[in-house]
This record gives C-alpha cells, sequence and structure tokens, in this order.
C-alpha cells in the first residue's frame, strides 16, 4: 500500500503493517479524547517511524494517489480535534 | 480504521479532490486545468522559499546587532565599576542580560526557519519532478485515447497529483504562517528598540555613555580643580570657590 505523510513524502509499505498501524490509530484517538498529548505524540511518532522504516520512498517521478494519509509529525492536538470537527485544516 | 484519525484525514483529503475532479464536463479539461494549478503552486512555493530565507535574514541581523551591543554593554560595564559607578555599571549589565535573552530567542527561531527552509526545498523538488511527470502524461492521454476512455487515467493521475498539491499546499500555508509570525516577533523587538527599553543598545549615543562621560568631565574638572588648588593661594582661592558656587 502507498502511505503519505503530510510534509515529508509518500512511502511504498507492505500491506502487513496495516493492523499496527491501525492499532496506533486508534492509541492517538483514546489519547486525544483524554487529553493525554504525549503519549499521544508517541503514537503518532511510533506510526511515522514504522512508516519510514519499513517502507521505500515513491519515485518523485511516479504520481499515485496514496491509500492512506498519516499527519505530519508535528501536528497539535488542536489540529488533530480539527480534523474531527470539520474545522478549516486543508487551504481552499 | 474506522472512526481514526487517518482515515479521516484521508476522507477530507479525497473529498476536496473528487470536489476539484467534478469541475470539468470534459475530462480532458481537468488535465489542462490541474497542469494550470500546479504550475501556480510551484511557483508558491518558490516565493515561500524567499519568503522564509528574507525572514531568517532579518532575524539574523538583529542577532548580530544585539552580538555588537552586548561587547558594548561590557566595555560599558567595567567601566562604570572603575569610576565607582556600580548604579550604572548596574544598568549595563541588565541591559546585556535582556538582548542574551533575545539573543537565544533569535538563535531558535532561526533554526526552526532553517529547517522550513530545507523543508520547502524538499518539496520544490519533489514537486517539479511530478509536475514534469504529470506533463508528459497528460499529453500521451490527450494524443491517444478519447475522451471516454481518458476518464480512467485522468482520474487516477488527476487524483494522485492533487494529493501531492493538497499536501504542499499545507506546507506552504505552515511556511507562511511561521514566517508572519516571525516577522511580527522580529517588529516587536524592533518596536521594543524604537520605544526605548533598548534603544540604547542600538544607537551610538547611549545613556550610560552619556552619563559616563558626564562623569569623565566632572573627574577632569575636579582633577584640574585639584591642581588650581595647589596652585592658587589660599587667600585667593576662598574668592575662586565663591565664585564657582555663584556660577552653579
Amino acid at each position: 500500500m502507498i502511505v503519505r505523510i503530510l510534509g515529508d513524502n509518500q512511502y511504498v509499505l507492505d500491506s502487513k503493517y496495516f493492523d499496527e498501524l491501525d492499532e496506533l490509530d486508534t492509541c492517538m484517538v483514546d489519547h486525544l479524547s483524554n487529553e493525554q498529548i504525549s503519549e499521544f505524540n508517541r503514537c503518532l511518532h511510533d506510526m511515522i517511524r514504522i512508516v519510514k522504516e519499513k517502507g521505500t520512498p515513491l519515485d518523485p517521478a511516479e504520481i499515485r494517489p496514496s491509500d492512506l494519509i498519516v499527519p505530519s509529525p508535528d501536528i497539535t492536538p488542536e489540529q488533530a480535534r480539527k480534523l474531527f470537527t470539520n474545522e478549516g485544516v486543508l487551504p481552499g | 480504521m474506522e472512526m481514526g484519525l487517518l482515515n479521516r484525514l484521508t476522507t477530507l483529503i479525497k473529498a476536496k479532490i473528487s470536489t476539484f475532479l467534478d469541475r470539468h464536463e470534459d475530462p480532458r479539461e481537468t488535465l489542462d486545468y490541474s497542469y494550470q494549478k500546479q504550475l501556480e503552486l510551484l511557483t508558491n512555493v518558490k516565493r515561500g522559499i524567499a519568503d522564509v530565507v528574507t525572514a531568517k535574514k532579518r532575524l539574523e541581523l538583529q542577532k548580530a546587532k544585539l552580538e555588537t551591543n552586548i561587547e558594548e554593554l561590557n566595555k560599558q560595564a567595567r567601566e562604570a565599576v572603575s569610576l565607582g559607578r556600580d548604579d550604572l555599571a548596574r544598568v549595563a549589565l541588565e541591559r546585556k542580560k535582556d538582548s542574551m535573552t533575545q539573543i537565544e530567542s533569535l538563535t531558535s527561531q532561526i533554526a526552526d526557519l532553517e529547517n522550513e527552509q530545507a523543508r520547502l526545498v524538499n518539496t520544490e523538488r519533489r514537486l517539479s519532478a511530478k509536475v514534469e511527470a504529470f506533463r508528459t502524461k497528460k499529453e500521451t492521454i490527450k494524443a491517444q485515447y478519447s475522451a471516454a476512455e481518458a476518464q480512467v487515467k485522468i482520474t487516477e493521475s488527476v487524483t494522485g497529483i492533487s494529493e501531492e498539491m493538497t499536501d504542499v499546499g499545507l506546507s506552504v500555508q505552515r511556511a507562511e504562517e511561521k514566517t508572519e509570525s516571525m516577522k511580527a516577533r522580529s517588529q516587536a523587538l524592533d518596536e521594543l528598540i524604537e520605544a526605548g527599553t533598548l534603544q540604547d543598545l542600538t544607537s551610538d549615543e547611549t545613556k550610560v555613555e552619556e552619563e559616563l562621560s558626564k562623569i569623565k568631565s566632572s573627574e577632569e574638572v575636579d582633577e584640574e580643580l585639584k591642581i588650581l588648588k595647589q596652585q592658587v593661594p589660599l587667600k585667593k582661592r576662598a574668592k575662586k570657590e565663591e565664585a564657582q558656587e555663584t556660577q552653579q
């Protein structure tokens, strides 16, 4: 599968890592709702580490949509919360 | 990933892209329109890089100014102490401390902009490669397929490039916000300098310097007076002191 890390790059990653990413995603959402910011960041950084270490960067000349989009490593909890409330995270 | 963050983010971005794809009836028009947008975005990224560089240079200039001031304040503090004016030495040292705090914050802001610049340069390189690939693909699609046949291929490549553009757009937006906030902060520092808090750090004739030169001149007067006292006989000296008092 192709995974994009926002503000970084697209990576080709074996689909067997999907479950691991899914778990970390749940972890992020849980900690976000419990206001545990450092835990939220830990899950996010673990997720980014897996994508970068296990995946290979997509050739820049290849134009392909991603299967999964991961937030930038420095997303703030406020920005993450906005993703769920549909407020302007994406530029017009 | 039912309600996860990744799913949410991915869906939001895809929804935005499909709105873009629905805009044109002839899908081949979408290709040209998208390409136009890509070139605009590339220009924006380049401008973003230039803005970051300008903001960084400005901060570096302020930092260099403050560093020069610190040297000067050190000299002034020593001079003040040697003249027994601890009060002035304190003023100079306090200003030095303020400047050092500012320098520390400027240093981290400069490093921050440095990162932002590197990030945007990478972004520009990647986007350029993709735009070039898209251009070639666009011409192939237009030459080889009818509108109906081209649809699938167009959707695929436009979706892919639009995702890239959304990502790049976010990077540019983020860099703009950063340079704006740094601009505001460095203006505040300028204002602080103008308002007088740090004014004496940059002007040539500082208050401390003025005070010191006053002391120096009154010391010279004292010195001259001492010599006079030794030279002039006592009877006449009394008159001279009287004259000085009426002058003051």
